[in-house]
């Protein structure tokens, strides 16, 4: 039996099933791990340089400054050609006569012989007395007794008196008439009248009465030529002549006087002081009419020119002239002076146009109008000469020279003077600024240097105020800069300088504005005629120019900025495991950054509209700055935030999660902080991912 | 997740290792004493070992038994728990396995008085060791936060395990009626193995921002277990020797006490077979999360696989071949007593120091031996090492020329509570005078 039970104990020896608690198929290949695991996420260097948007006018100074400046070297020109032009002026015209022409003294002598005399009486019977009497003389040493002829005509005597005329019309003149008796007795009376002598008119010119006439003695008659027309061929008519001889008898040798075929009378016709008005002459060389006048240029009321030195342009004169001979006419222009310096002078050889005109043009290059004291006024003196003629030509005191003078085409190389007071206004226009780059930093900006410096870069000598109405817009709101005036310095760079001292630029760039528009008025020598000279040459300019220097030493006061991001776990391979009982994170920062970011996140479903949880925490935590607004030091802190299962499990659900980030600079209320590039936040984070794994 | 845990669990369990035979030191199978110790001389004239069924001893050995890694949940389930698992591991605990396969043995007396034993034979022997500790799973299970700013190395993590074949030829002398002695030499061919050189691991995590430094510092060499098709595997190559020392002493008829010191020689394994897989010497790899600059444009996705191509260089065990290196065998110190109290009681007391690639182990055992029967021999032990107890027991049946054993330990308790287990199992024939 013992054998028996040994054997039974070997037996539950060998047997490899023994007795059991539990029962193997028990065994569960569910597995439940309680897991913290600790992952580093991330070393995050931002450095402010890096955030900021690309921008062209962002710039960033040696020592790291931001700036954000915009520079536009020219936003508007002014050529010298629009401030003053010098327009082709309205030529002056001067009409001016040729009038009355004098001639020379007219000296003729008319011989009339005692025969021819005789021979024209009327009483013909005298002829052979006379005869007997020159027969008997002829014996008688040329003695003999002189027949009386009783008062009659004796006839009529023509010639050609002058060759400086066919004829004439005086307005002036005297003709004198000198009567030599050569005969051996006086002339008792004489009537003689002197005509003209053509076809066409054979009127009288005056009449002469002489009496007494003693032998180898004259007397002489004058009369007025004036309004007379007289012709070249001349008559005298002896209306009357009457010579109480000695008498019949021969032989009373008392009564013996003188006396040969060859005795006559001279008649001496002296012209004098001619002043023709009409005919048929030859011009004799005389002054012709002069005169001066004006050319007044045409510039604004208060515009006084001083100087103007020409470059181009010329001098125009057109004449008509009806004159049938040569004017020879001499123009001066005093204010007109040549490249040597000296006045202007021409000599215009005029001739008869007729019914057209002539013209010259005198360029003007290199010559300067200079004005000495006259009003913007050039006085143009002019003479002329009538030249001589050696054929006949009809004549009219009325013929005329239309003389028309003018400027045209001018082109300066300089101007000196007084412009005047010009005021003109500045056509509304944008400014080329986008400020909107400082909304792209952060919104609520409010910077405390801002600067808008206006460069004008004014080459004329003429100063200038600009009355600048600058205003910004965005949306509905829109601020005006309301700065001064800016005084522009005549050949000067002028430099106008807008901050917020001045005007409300820290108000206008805080707006942000989409638009900057400007427009305003531009008035020339704003303080009057101050007895500076004002020059302006051809182009020159005004250039505008603008610097709008925006440095970024500002205030963030509670500024807020959302945004909405996507998130999308829900079809995601990311997405957080359902084993995630809690996740911790924790953020070791080091932050240069003048700034309080708090950071709110609500997690939405944005199709039922409903916010499934938030997230809040301190993302930034400002350093702290000295005056100058710069920063100390980093700011090290550490901190933490968890996400428990509620909220893991909206992060899965949600859809969009709505950022809600504030901002506030360092101290807000009683500093301003500067942001320089190389401002850095270092964020070591990591995260705890307490995981609650049932599987 | 769950898969790989319980994968692990399964990998843990499936890789024993076996404990040394204590049981059957003191049997009446000669084979098995003969193993043990080489000064065993058999009492019959000639002894041969069936081939492949002489010998056969395989043992495992876990630190965990199941109820240390499973608890009961609420549905009445079984459930790893990490938490026992932790604390149920020791820094000395390790898995074992052990396997001696002999598939030829046949000896001989000699000698005028018949007191030479000489034998031969041949066998293969696999001895695996694998180690881990409780940080490891608690590092690993807790997660790295429940460490921070403490530097975790693991570094008493690691495998050796060897499998070779033994061509033996050993003799046994009966140097006088008390005394006998025994020398075995053993020409090892390496069929393979495995040799933590060195095996560091170490964690760093700040408590900063969670930045972890990884360290390891890594050199295993192994032989025979390369894609053979990759390397020209040529097992002869890898040659070594070995030879066992034994003696036993007949104080009293009742007392007797022996000696063995066996497994002592070592193996070099050939450059051809050969693999080193190294990091070359400690490499370090600080993961500091994805970086991330404002000043340029950071392709994370791109940067999470540059971390895990760095992390996979640098950490990279590279292969080396054409280096050959040599392990020792686990050597085997046994010291025993037996008291032959009457024919059929014997008591015996044992102390077996076995050389671990970092340490040795200590077993004390004592042991009973009941003849039965003439040819009937039940053998019972219980052994401690480490704290741990074991029973075993099993049986010797030699019935005319046969010789058959079988001996388990542990295999009474409750599969829950086992930690480890053994089973020997041989035949052979034994002839001549039984002396």
């Amino acid at each position: 039996m013992s054998k028996l039970r040994i054997l039974s104990s070997l037996f539950c020896l060998m047997t490899f099933m023994s007795c059991m608690e539990e029962d193997l198929n028990k065994i569960s290949n569910d597995v439940h791990l309680d897991a913290d695991i600790a992952i580093p996420l991330i070393q995050s260097t931002t450095t402010l340089g890096d955030l900021l948007p690309e921008d062209e006018n962002l710039n960033i100074e040696e020592d790291g400054y931001i700036k954000i400046a915009y520079r536009e070297e020219s936003i508007a020109t002014i050529e010298s050609d629009s401030l003053l032009q010098i327009e082709d002026q309205t030529p002056t015209q001067n009409n001016f006569e040729v009038g009355v022409i004098s001639l020379s003294d007219i000296n003729h002598q008319q011989r009339i012989l005692l025969t021819e005399l005789v021979g024209n009486l009327d009483d013909q019977s005298i002829v052979q007395v006379i005869d007997d009497a020159f027969e008997y003389a002829a014996n008688n040493n040329n003695k003999a007794p002189f027949p009386d002829i009783d008062r009659q005509s004796g006839g009529s005597y023509s010639q050609t008196a002058t060759d400086q005329f066919s004829h004439i019309t005086m307005s002036e003149g005297n003709l004198s008439i000198e009567v030599v008796n050569n005969f051996g007795v006086s002339i008792d009376y004489l009537q003689l009248q002197l005509k003209n002598n053509d076809n066409s008119d054979q009127s009288q010119i005056g009449e002469f009465i002489f009496e007494d006439i003693l032998p180898n003695s004259s007397q002489s008659s004058s009369i007025s030529l004036t309004n007379k027309k007289m012709y070249n061929n001349l008559s005298f008519d002896v209306v009357a002549v009457e010579i109480k001889g000695t008498g019949p008898n021969v032989f009373d040798v008392s009564t013996h006087v003188e006396i040969e075929s060859t005795d006559d009378i001279l008649i001496n016709v002296n012209g004098t002081n001619i002043s023709v008005t009409e005919g048929d002459v030859k011009f004799p060389e005389q002054d012709g009419p002069s005169d001066t006048f004006e050319l007044d240029l045409e510039f604004e009321d208060d515009v006084l020119i001083d100087v103007i030195y020409l470059s181009g342009g010329a001098l125009e004169y057109t004449y008509q002239s009806s004159i049938n001979t040569v004017l020879e006419l001499d123009i001066e222009i005093s204010q007109l002076k040549t490249p040597g310096g000296d006045s202007f002078k021409t000599t215009i050889q005029v001739l008869n146009t007729g019914s057209g005109i002539s013209s010259t043009s005198i360029p003007l290059e290199n010559y300067r109008f200079d004005f000495e004291g006259q009003q913007n006024k050039l006085d143009i003196n002019y003479s002329s000469k009538i030249k001589s003629s050696n054929t006949y030509s009809s004549f009219n005191q009325d013929d005329f020279v239309n003389l028309t003078i003018g400027v045209v085409d001018l082109d300066f190389s300089k101007i000196e003077g007084y412009f005047g007071q010009i005021n003109e206004s500045i056509d509304s226009d944008a400014l080329d600024v986008d400020v909107s780059v400082l909304g792209d930093i952060a919104s609520g900006i409010k910077l405390e240097t801002p600067a808008l410096t206006f460069v004008v870069d004014n080459e004329t000598g003429i100063p200038f105020e600009i009355d600048l109405d600058l205003e910004g817009f965005k949306g509905s709101e829109s601020v005006n800069l309301e700065g001064p005036k800016m005084n522009i310095k005549a050949s000067d760079i002028s430099e106008v300088t807008y901050d917020a001292t001045n005007s409300k630029l820290s108000e206008l760039v805080a707006l942000t504005p989409s638009t900057i528009t400007y427009s305003g008025s531009v008035t020339s020598n704003p303080s009057g005629n101050t007895g500076v000279k004002n020059s302006i040459s051809p182009g020159q300019k005004i250039n505008i120019g603008f610097e709008m220097d925006l440095p970024l030493y500002l205030r963030i006061d509670d500024a807020i900025t959302s945004d909405t991001i996507a998130v999308d776990f829900a079809d995601s391979d990311e997405k957080p495991s359902d084993n995630i009982e809690r996740v911790s994170f924790k953020m070791n920062v080091q932050n240069e950054f003048p700034l309080n970011v708090d950071l709110k996140v609500y997690l939405a479903d944005s199709i039922s509209g409903s916010v499934l949880d938030s997230l809040e925490f301190d993302l930034l935590e400002a350093a702290e700055v000295d005056e100058d607004g710069k920063t100390l030091a980093p700011k090290k802190y550490t901190t933490t935030f968890e996400l428990d299962s509620d909220q893991v499990d909206a992060l899965n659900n949600a859809n969009q999660a709505l950022l809600d980030i504030r901002m506030n600079s360092y101290d807000v209320e009683n500093r301003a902080v500067k942001l320089y590039a190389d401002y850095e936040f270092v964020i070591k984070a990591g995260v705890i991912l307490q995981l609650n794994i049932e599987e | 997740m769950k898969k790989y845990i319980f994968a692990f669990i399964t990998i843990l369990y499936s890789s024993m290792y076996a404990q040394s035979i204590h049981t059957g030191y003191h049997s009446n199978a000669f084979i098995l004493k003969s193993a043990s110790n080489p000064a065993a001389i058999p009492k019959s004239n000639s002894v041969f070992g069936v081939s492949g069924l002489s010998n056969i001893s395989v043992g495992v050995q876990s630190p965990l038994s199941l109820n240390e890694v499973f608890q009961k949940g609420e549905d009445d389930s079984l459930r790893v728990h990490f938490p026992s698992i932790i604390s149920g591991l020791d820094d000395q605990d390790a898995f074992n396995f052990s396997g001696r396969t002999n598939l030829l043995n046949l000896g001989f007396r000699v000698g005028y008085d018949k007191n030479v034993f000489i034998y031969f034979g041949d066998e293969v022997v696999v001895d695996v060791y694998a180690k881990i500790s409780s940080d490891v799973f608690e590092y690993l299970t807790k997660g790295n936060a429940a460490f921070l700013d403490r530097q975790m190395n693991f570094d008493k993590e690691r495998i050796d395990a060897i499998s070779y074949n033994s061509l033996y030829l050993g003799s046994a002398f009966q140097v006088s009626d008390e005394l006998s002695l025994g020398l075995r030499l053993k020409y090892l061919s390496g069929i393979s193995s495995i040799h933590t050189e060195k095996l560091l691991l170490g964690f760093h995590t700040d408590s900063e921002f969670y930045q972890t430094t990884l360290t390891a510092d890594l050199l295993i060499k192994s032989s025979g277990l390369e894609d053979l098709d990759a390397i020209e595997f040529d097992p002869t190559l890898n040659n070594g020797f070995a030879l066992d020392v034994g003696a036993i002493y007949q104080v009293t008829d009742e007392l007797e006490l022996s000696f063995a010191l066996t497994d002592v020689g070592s193996i070099n394994w050939a450059a051809e077979n050969n693999e080193y897989h190294t990091t070359d010497g400690e490499k370090t790899f600080l993961f500091e999360g994805l970086t991330q600059s404002s000043g340029q444009v950071e392709d994370l996705e791109k940067q999470m696989e540059d971390i895990a191509d760095s992390l996979a260089n640098t950490m990279e065990v590279n292969a080396i071949n054409d280096v050959s290196y040599t392990t020792n065998l686990n050597s085997n110190l046994i010291v025993s007593g037996k008291y032959q109290l009457t024919d059929k009681h014997g008591f015996s007391l044992l102390f077996h120091s076995k050389k671990l690639p970092e340490s040795r182990i200590n077993t004390y055992a004592a042991g009973y031996q009941l003849q039965l029967a003439k040819s009937f021999e039940i053998l019972a032990s219980y052994k401690n090492f480490n704290g741990i107890s074991n029973i075993g027991g099993g049986f010797v049946w030699s019935p005319g020329p046969f010789q058959w054993h079988m001996l388990a330990e542990n295999l009474v308790l409750d599969v829950f509570d086992l930690k480890n287990v053994a089973l020997h199992f041989g035949l052979s024939l034994n002839f001549g005078r039984d002396r």
